[in-house]
């Protein structure tokens, strides 16, 4: 993997996290705004203005791909790529969490 | 033209967008929304309920092909297109409840916003810097800096060489001040995304 994208997906930003977690299953933008309301009860909220705007990058820099139009919304699903930087992002989260809670990390 | 339209001559610098979406949306307060905006800074307002109404731009340039399903995104999310000029998309939406938001808890405090985190208006500065500002900054290095230093080097030797003269020293002249206004919009707006995340 490139380091370049290492360097700018780790760690994400919670709006990349969340989109990029809803990619493992196809989506277009309103709906990935809309689960992620579901999954954070409500407190984390994707603006449509961020929501193009990191489409648009994380298609770009390959992490995720367009998949077809539906009614003018375009669909995407991660890449391979995309989820090698989503599996690193959640083994940070990982150990963050275990930390936390007094437990051991061993990698 | 239309002569129930009411036209308004203002001037935004390219950095100062957040200016005029304030500007549209007290125009709309007070009963008069946008019909269209066009070139030179002329706005035609068209009589109407007084409501408020949030009015935001957004500089995001695409690929015809791609124009649809970005207006289609914000449409779902309940916002009207109205244009674009400049490159700029000019949209609007009722300002949410205020009630009603607290009710349904933090996340509808982005409804009236088209950016929810400080990254994303950082991300369109830095479009708007390359797409708009760096252009300026190379014809300014290129092409006016030289042609003045030309005909001030001349120094109006004859009548046709002191009206170039005059006329680059105008030109330079107006891009310093642009320059100069946009420079500062840009560290001001950098500033404002960049400690609100501290």
């Amino acid at each position: 993997m490139e380091e370049r994208l290492k360097r700018i997906y780790v760690p994400m930003t919670e709006t990349g996290f969340y989109i990029l977690f809803c990619l493992q299953e196809e989506m277009h933008g309103y709906n990935i705004g809309k689960k992620v309301r579901e999954l954070t009860g409500g407190e984390i909220a994707i603006s449509p203005g961020t929501m193009y705007g990191t489409l648009s990058k994380m298609e770009k820099d390959g992490l995720i791909e367009f998949v077809r139009e539906e009614e003018k919304r375009k669909i995407y699903r991660i890449t391979g790529l995309g989820e090698q930087i989503l599996q690193l992002e959640i083994k940070r989260i990982c150990r963050l969490y275990q930390n936390i809670r007094g437990e051991v990390y061993n990698g | 033209m239309d002569r129930r339209l009411r036209k308004e001559y203002h001037w935004f610098a390219l950095t100062d967008y957040e200016q005029e979406e304030n500007f549209l949306r007290k125009k709309h307060n007070a009963g008069y929304k946008l019909a269209k905006v066009t070139m030179l800074g002329t706005y035609y307002f068209e009589k109407c309920k007084p409501e408020d109404v949030v009015y935001k731009l957004d500089f995001n340039p695409q690929k015809p092909e791609d124009k649809d399903s970005y207006i289609q995104m914000y449409e779902d999310y309940g916002w009207e297109y109205i244009q674009d000029l400049n490159e700029y998309s000019y949209f609007r939406k009722p300002a949410a409840d205020e009630n009603i938001a607290s009710e349904k808890g933090t996340a509808n405090q982005y409804d009236s916003e088209i950016f929810s985190d400080d990254e994303s208006k950082l991300e369109m500065m830095k479009r708007i810097f390359v797409k708009k500002m760096l252009p300026i900054l190379i014809i300014f290095g290129a092409v006016v800096i030289p042609q003045f230093m030309i005909s001030l080097h001349n120094n109006g030797r004859s009548t046709v060489g002191a009206v170039l003269l005059i006329m680059w020293a105008v030109l330079f002249a107006v891009y310093v001040a642009v320059i100069v206004r946009c420079g500062m919009g840009f560290r001001r707006l950098g500033q404002k995304y960049k400690n609100k995340k501290d």
